[in-house]
């Protein structure tokens, strides 16, 4: 195989990469603190030219449905008139009144995708009231705490809780301050371990699977 | 008849197998009446939104603030009164606001917002030397490291006017993040508190608010308590309060009711949902004898 | 240029997407595919305009700039090679470089951030002023070890370990219960900001409503198997 299409190319470009962010943080080398930040000015630029990936990613999945005429392939052509259309919008032509400010970009935003995606999320109120009710059995114990505690936050969280009594919110800020927080920061500081070993493994070049794809 | 036994099916089993359809239209009712008929019960004002506006209110005069609205359009019900409160109170004091997004829908929440309290005619603010709104920037972490480092690179031109930054009057002094006095964050998740922990407050120091969701509040709690935020206001709830204490009774204030509905409704479920359980865990146990 | 139908776009997307709860219908599939196509398309105005800005106002100003932008955009170039099986490698190209900047940046401060601040913060005077704020101190102390040691795989839970991890079972779920709590807050705060949203147009509210439920009812009426009624649960219950 060609050196360059070899893994240990974007393995050694990682490695020389992360270490060209890291060192100039602990060793104070002025030129190369520079050099990192300008690198990150141009990194930025970059990886913003990815912006198409999702794009082609649609038209190439949705194409498909459509060019099958797979079930729903009509939903699939839909999703693509509305994200070219609007793609077009979104280019800045100013002279035509397009772009990010424009008047339709704005009025598509604040008509059609901001109760979109509010409405997509308030949906789940749904859900946790459903799963309220279907799922959340006190079966043991430690359901039973947890079923307690998120009773107790929950009235306390509402002004009717007040209302039935007043020891809500302190028990409530108990929670979050003891168990809540110790939850938490062992969680962050598991997860901040989990990180470290990660990146240990990304520098020692062991960790290839964001590398992977294309078939191999 | 029950299908699962053969037997005729108890009151319990038959609530247990309720169609789901009729909780969702409970929960309309809970919502919709409240809004119709207030019920107006009385809030008090919690200790994290005191905190916060105290935090706020004793920022000292000519401060350089930073409120970033990390947030999208889907975050608007909890979010939104939380940062146009926040915006109304700096807005208000004599402190320099610079405006920014790490989310590409905060940008225009943000200028909603700024549109929405006019601050010329209401406060006497002048855009570009009281206040500026930068705009977004599209790399997540990397983008708030560029931004530590360098403004302009990070945000080349005001969201509002599409002019470069440097042509400001609010820019004099202003480079890098240690420029700064304040940095609040409206935020819906992630890019939000971790990475501005990481990349402002650890390597700079800088004070750190935080507005976020009620989903957050867990998340929050260790970096609360080991002072890498100085105050935090998370949730409706908080949101309440904080309109209450910021001198702007709005939207938050005005879910309060359904709020406590839907949460009595979500608590009967709960309830019943495990009565009915017990009760129909008893009666197979009694079946099989 | 909307404006005047703004309040009636906004309901019947509320309600389409709404209309979900009654079950998978077409309504639903119009806005969920509407949504799809505009969020996407969304995404990449902004990225343009900040591109354009980053051009006109920093990388055309000097040659040594132009000449980096050039750069950028081949190697940014690269990135579409991701669709291709037999060039896939050009498309590691530039994801190693912005993996390995990311993780750069990220790892140098969070080995104090998330790590040794949070350490340091668990180590506190464990005799406080009250007995309650001690009380409070040595649970915390001892909660946050328990923890710890509960995700530590490495020895079975026996014998001591066995019964930290069932205190830090107990923290847990007690710390998993205040997010359930307030998770449920967030929830119904979206579903009721989408009612106000609702009802502050009760025309377009009661129009789309009765349309898109009689719509629903009248499918499900019309085309019911025999011997079944519109009411029974259906099978994603």
């Amino acid at each position: 195989m060609a050196w360059y299409r070899r893994v240990e190319l974007p393995i050694a470009l990682t490695i020389i990469f992360c270490l060209f962010q890291m060192v100039p943080y602990f060793v104070v080398i002025p030129a190369w603190d520079s050099a990192a930040k300008t690198f990150v000015d141009w990194d930025s630029v970059m990886e913003t030219f990815a912006l198409f990936i999702g794009f082609i990613s649609l038209l190439m999945l949705h194409g498909r449905n459509v060019s099958r005429r797979r079930e729903g392939w009509h939903w699939s052509a839909w999703v693509l008139v509305t994200m070219v259309v609007y793609t077009i919008i979104g280019i800045p032509l100013g002279s035509f009144g397009f772009g990010v400010g424009g008047a339709l970009f704005e009025d598509i935003r604040m008509f059609v995708l901001t109760p979109l995606s509010a409405a997509m999320y308030a949906s789940l109120g749904f859900w946790i009231a459903s799963a309220a009710y279907r799922a959340f059995r006190a079966r043991t114990i430690e359901a039973a705490v947890l079923l307690v505690s998120g009773t107790i936050v929950m009235l306390a969280n509402a002004p009717v809780g007040g209302s039935i009594w007043g020891g809500f919110t302190p028990l409530k800020d108990w929670i979050f301050d003891v168990p809540n927080m110790s939850t938490m920061r062992g969680i962050t500081i598991g997860a901040a371990l989990g990180a470290l070993a990660l990146g240990a493994r990304t520098l020692m070049g062991k960790e290839r699977g964001y590398l992977r794809g294309g078939g191999e | 008849m029950s299908e699962r036994s053969g037997e005729k099916e108890s009151i319990w089993e038959k609530i247990q197998w309720i169609d789901t359809r009729i909780l969702y239209l409970l929960m309309w009712v809970v919502v919709i009446w409240p809004l119709i008929s207030p019920i107006n019960l009385p809030i008090g004002v919690g200790r994290e939104s005191k905190e916060y506006y105290d935090y706020i209110k004793d920022i000292p005069a000519g401060s350089k603030v930073i409120l970033s609205y990390d947030m999208s359009f889907s975050g608007l019900p909890e979010l939104g009164p939380m940062s146009i409160a926040t915006l109304h109170q700096l807005l208000g004091m004599d402190v320099k606001v610079y405006i920014c997004a790490f989310w590409n829908q905060g940008s225009n929440i943000a200028a909603d917002d700024i549109e929405a309290l006019n601050p010329e005619v209401d406060y006497g603010k002048v855009y570009g030397v009281d206040y500026i709104h930068f705009g977004y920037n599209p790399r997540s972490e990397v983008g708030m490291t560029q931004f530590a480092s360098d403004v302009y690179t990070a945000f080349p031109n005001d969201f509002i006017n599409n002019r470069p930054l440097g042509t400001y009057e609010i820019m004099e002094g202003v480079q890098t993040a240690a420029d700064f006095d304040v940095l609040i964050s409206i935020e819906s998740g992630t890019p939000g508190s971790s990475e501005w922990v990481r990349q402002w407050v650890q390597p700079y120091g800088i004070p750190f608010l935080v507005g976020a969701l009620g989903v957050s509040v867990p998340g929050v709690a260790p970096y609360k308590n080991a002072g890498q935020i100085v105050a935090f206001i998370a949730g409706l709830r908080s949101a309440a309060e904080y309109e209450l204490l910021a001198g702007r009774p709005a939207i938050a204030l005005a879910q309060q009711d359904p709020l406590s509905t839907t949460h009595i409704l979500v608590i009967l479920f709960v309830i019943v949902g495990n009565l009915g359980y017990f009760f129909t865990r008893q009666e197979r146990a009694r079946r099989l004898g | 240029m909307l404006e005047a139908y703004g309040p009636w776009l906004t309901a019947l997307f509320i309600l389409c997407i709404f209309s979900f709860t009654y079950k998978e219908n077409p309504w639903y599939r119009f806005a969920e595919s509407t949504y799809l196509g505009t969020a996407v398309a969304y995404s990449i105005g902004f990225d343009l305009n900040w591109l354009l800005n980053q051009w006109n106002t920093i990388w055309s100003l000097t040659a040594t700039k132009i000449l980096m932008f050039s750069f950028a955009l081949l190697v940014g170039l690269l990135w579409y090679f991701r669709f291709s099986k037999e060039y896939f490698y050009l498309y590691r190209i530039p994801l190693s470089i912005g993996v390995g900047t990311y993780i750069g940046l990220a790892l140098r401060t969070m080995v104090f951030a998330q790590f040794l601040v949070q350490i340091r913060a668990t180590f506190i005077p464990l005799v406080a002023e009250t007995a309650f704020d001690t009380l409070n101190n040595i649970l915390v102390f001892g909660m946050v070890l328990c923890v710890l040691l509960y995700f530590y795989f490495t020895m079975e839970h026996r014998g001591p370990l066995k019964y930290t991890a069932t205190i830090a079972r107990y923290t847990m779920m007690a710390g998993f219960g205040s997010a359930y709590g307030n998770t449920v807050m967030t929830r119904m705060t979206l579903f009721i900001g989408q009612v106000r949203n609702l009802m502050a147009h009760p025309p377009s509210f009661a129009i789309f409503g009765i349309a898109i439920l009689g719509s629903l009812l009248l499918r499900d009426y019309m085309f019911k198997p025999k011997g079944t009624s519109v009411t029974t649960p259906v099978a994603s219950d």
